[in-house]
């Protein structure tokens, strides 16, 4: 007990001992309650209510977490946002890896730079152009992937206005799916490896594989862990691809759930609804965030006896 | 000799702030839309000539023109409710009628009947500045509260626009009835260019319901629509709908809604691959891609005017819906035309009476008809609704004292969430994701809990819930 409230007060002293550097990092904590936790628990708090936004709401209890329960739209786009998920991974640890690994391992560092130059330059193009681009790519009337079949006398599709295979559509977007920006970080990681220890991996004999899974990948875990966590935040956060592509169409075949909360929010003006999406949204995130961090463990990482 | 400078200094400036706060001129902020000049292909100045001349006749206000330039869409009404809320909207902004329907019980609009019943001082011999509006405009508009929050003083409308050149190379007339225009529909397609272009996801409008309220017009009895239209303003409003659903009158299950239907699927083999995603129309249009597709008035000027067109081009009336064609066919001329033109003015609540007194003239200098005959016919997308000014050439097919519009309007006054999971339900069924009965139920439920929400959103009807 005594020492818990030496402890208490020694964290005090020196809190006073650097109240100047508190008072200024005071506006920044001010700004960021303001802007990033009010909203969060605004949201939380209207979550129970049957709220348009912009009245004052009814205070409904559970209501709107029960309806969520029920509600076909919102389990179809679960199950979408699990398709798309388990996707996102995928492509967050395997094609940026391997091209950082092909950068890493040229014996030219000028063409190594080259590359990842060109690797990362289209990172400054807004994704949205992008996007634009691919669905022309699309068109079934004048797209240019209906224009190969043609030229290979294959039937013409209607690609994101076939609801069977519109899904499949917006995941075969961005196509080789390199993100520069996350091989960089592979990058980062593969240079920060000791030179010491791939030489010994030559002297012991391993080949290429061998070298890639035991060392590679335990010594960039920390990397291969925050790009997973990225993936999975931007999964169920991410709509403006559904949004812009297909509207969540056709019918519901590419429906996710935060765009189901963001129609439901705007469009429709039942926010408190959507602020009951959002919750949801919010813990699932956490929790995955948490098993990543929990159980995937990091080769950088030693337990000490 | 400091001390003297600065207090003639100051002596001077609050003279000068003295004046400049007496000269301060009224601001007005108006919200163009459609007539927004410099903006692109149509570059219009119309409106900054109008605002110059009032602004000389009143050199105490000033017009600011103001807006998100977003034409409609969702961005523009969270846009415009967010400004509502915090009381900073324009003085003068644009807004649906049907959109403002879904807002007015919040108190944010003024009812515009009191300046109504006053002169124009603009229209010479006027006595009531409703009398130079057509009657129709304000049967439109009247919120459910028997209120008219907006001054609706143009309107658009939809036809069919076609490919001269193609009807020509495949040997084919404009068809005038239902079996006639299928017939038409298959020689083109016969002739390998697709027929008509429809989609769900235009960037503008959705295309189902333009589609789907001319079947359904062509199609519902005569009597059903008097059961429906409780108050004879010739549509059915949300009020009145929501009633109709509820006490079992109005059903997805009624023959004339499962029969439209039924036409709508036989009419989707002959629209382009992939209407089910987003495409652009008007562009297919203009390379040749499409034989015909269902315009807005809005587009008649861009298709008319497009320099890179190569083909000649005409408008024609929806087929009529004969007994032959349909065992329920009303043998009616459908036509699309609503109040949902670029000149619809609301004005806030919350202002001051001083200022929405000079809003109301502004609006009221806009709507004489030498005014807005010269900012119609200078944009030539939109039909004016006040007597004696001009429609734009090439509209002829949209307005027709002969038609009747649907009373229905494709349901689409009813909510932006019915319009939404409508179309999405319509896309199910049209391309074979559930079968008919299933979409026929989904739609039940669709209007029932619609309808329900409605109701208990507005106990002001007086509709009771079993």
């Amino acid at each position: 007990m005594l020492s818990q409230s030496n402890t208490k007060k020694s964290l005090l002293r020196e809190v006073w001992k650097k109240k100047y550097a508190y008072l200024f990092m005071l506006p920044t904590i001010i700004l960021i309650g303001i802007f990033s936790y009010y909203p969060a628990f605004s949201a939380f708090y209207h979550s129970f209510f049957q709220w348009n936004g912009y009245t004052p709401g009814v205070y409904i209890g559970w209501e709107n977490y029960k309806t969520m329960v029920q509600d076909p739209v919102l389990i179809k786009s679960i199950s979408n946002m699990i398709i798309l998920l388990i996707w996102g991974g995928i492509l967050a640890v395997t094609m940026p890896l391997f091209t950082a690994e092909m950068i890493f391992w040229l014996k030219s560092k000028k063409t190594g730079d080259i590359f990842r130059f060109l690797f990362v330059a289209p990172v400054v193009i807004p994704s949205v152009v992008g996007w634009l681009v691919w669905r022309f790519f699309y068109d079934p009337t004048i797209g240019l992937f209906n224009t190969i079949l043609g030229w290979l006398g294959l039937p013409p599709q209607t690609w994101l206005g076939d609801p069977n295979i519109a899904l499949y559509c917006l995941m075969f977007l961005g196509f080789p799916w390199v993100n520069g920006v996350s091989m960089l970080i592979y990058l980062a990681g593969l240079q920060n490896i000791p030179s010491e220890i791939f030489d010994s991996v030559i002297v012991d004999g391993a080949n290429r594989f061998t070298r890639f899974f035991k060392i590679d990948v335990p010594l960039i875990m920390g990397q291969i862990k925050l790009l997973i966590i990225l993936a999975v935040i931007g999964s169920i956060q991410g709509f403006t691809l559904q949004l812009i592509m297909t509207n969540g169409g056709p019918g519901y075949a590419t429906m996710v759930p935060a765009l189901w909360m963001y129609l439901n929010g705007v469009a429709f003006q039942k926010m408190g609804y959507a602020c009951a999406i959002g919750v949801s949204l919010f813990i699932v995130i956490f929790l995955l965030t948490y098993i990543n961090t929990k159980y995937i463990r990091s080769g950088t990482e030693y337990e000490g006896s | 000799m400091l001390k003297k400078c600065l207090v003639i200094l100051f002596a001077v400036s609050l003279v000068f702030s003295v004046s400049l706060a007496y000269a301060a001129k009224v601001t007005i902020r108006f919200d163009p839309w459609a007539y927004r000049p410099g903006v692109p292909p149509q570059n219009l100045k119309m409106m900054n000539v109008i605002v110059e001349e009032y602004e000389k006749l009143h050199p105490d206000v000033k017009i600011e023109l103001v807006g998100t330039g977003a034409y409609g869409g969702q961005d523009y009404v969270t846009w415009i409710q967010t400004r509502l809320l915090t009381k900073d909207a324009p003085e003068v902004f644009w807004l649906n009628f049907d959109q403002g329907w879904e807002l007015y019980n919040r108190g944010w609009f003024t009812d515009w009947t009191p300046y109504l019943g006053k002169p124009n001082p603009y229209v010479p011999g006027n006595k009531r500045w409703a009398d130079i509006f057509y009657p129709y405009t304000f049967k439109e508009v009247r919120a459910p509260d028997g209120k008219i929050y907006d001054i609706a003083a143009d309107a658009v409308g939809t036809t069919i626009v076609y490919n001269k050149d193609i009807f020509k190379r495949v040997g084919v007339g404009v068809p005038t009835t239902w079996g006639k225009f299928m017939d038409t529909l298959a020689k083109i397609k016969a002739s390998g260019i697709i027929p008509f272009g429809n989609t769900t996801f235009a960037p503008c409008c959705p295309g189902y319901h333009w589609v789907i309220q001319r079947i359904q017009g062509g199609l519902i009895p005569k009597d059903l629509v008097q059961q429906l239209d409780i108050d004879k303003s010739g549509r059915v409003d949300m009020r009145e709908l929501s009633k109709a659903v509820v006490e079992g009158v109005f059903r997805a299950d009624l023959p004339f809604f499962k029969e439209s239907w039924r036409l709508m699927k036989e009419f989707s083999k002959f629209w382009p691959p992939g209407f089910t995603g987003q495409l652009d129309l008007r562009q297919l249009f203009l390379t040749e891609k499409i034989a015909m597709y269902h315009a807005g008035s809005w587009d008649i000027p861009v298709i008319r005017d497009d320099p890179n067109r190569k083909f000649a081009w005409g408008t024609m009336y929806y087929p009529v819906i004969t007994k032959q064609d349909s065992p329920l066919g009303q043998n009616k001329l459908i036509i699309e035309f609503g109040m949902w033109g670029g000149l619809q003015w609301y004005i806030p609540s919350y202002l001051p009476k001083e200022i929405k007194d000079i809003a109301a003239d502004f609006c009221m200098y806009v709507s004489a008809p030498q005014n807005l005959e010269r900012l119609i016919l200078e944009y030539g997308g939109d039909i004016p609704n006040v007597k004696g000014v001009k429609a734009p050439e090439g509209l002829e097919t949209i307005r027709n004292p002969k038609g009747v519009t649907d009373p229905l309007h494709g349901m689409v006054l009813f909510t932006s969430e019915f319009m939404d999971r409508y179309n999405r339900e319509a896309n199910n069924f049209i391309t074979d994701k559930i079968p008919f009965d299933e979409f026929i139920s989904r739609m039940q439920k669709l209007f029932e809990d619609t309808a329900k929400a409605l109701i208990r959103d507005h106990p002001e009807w007086g509709i009771k819930l079993q």
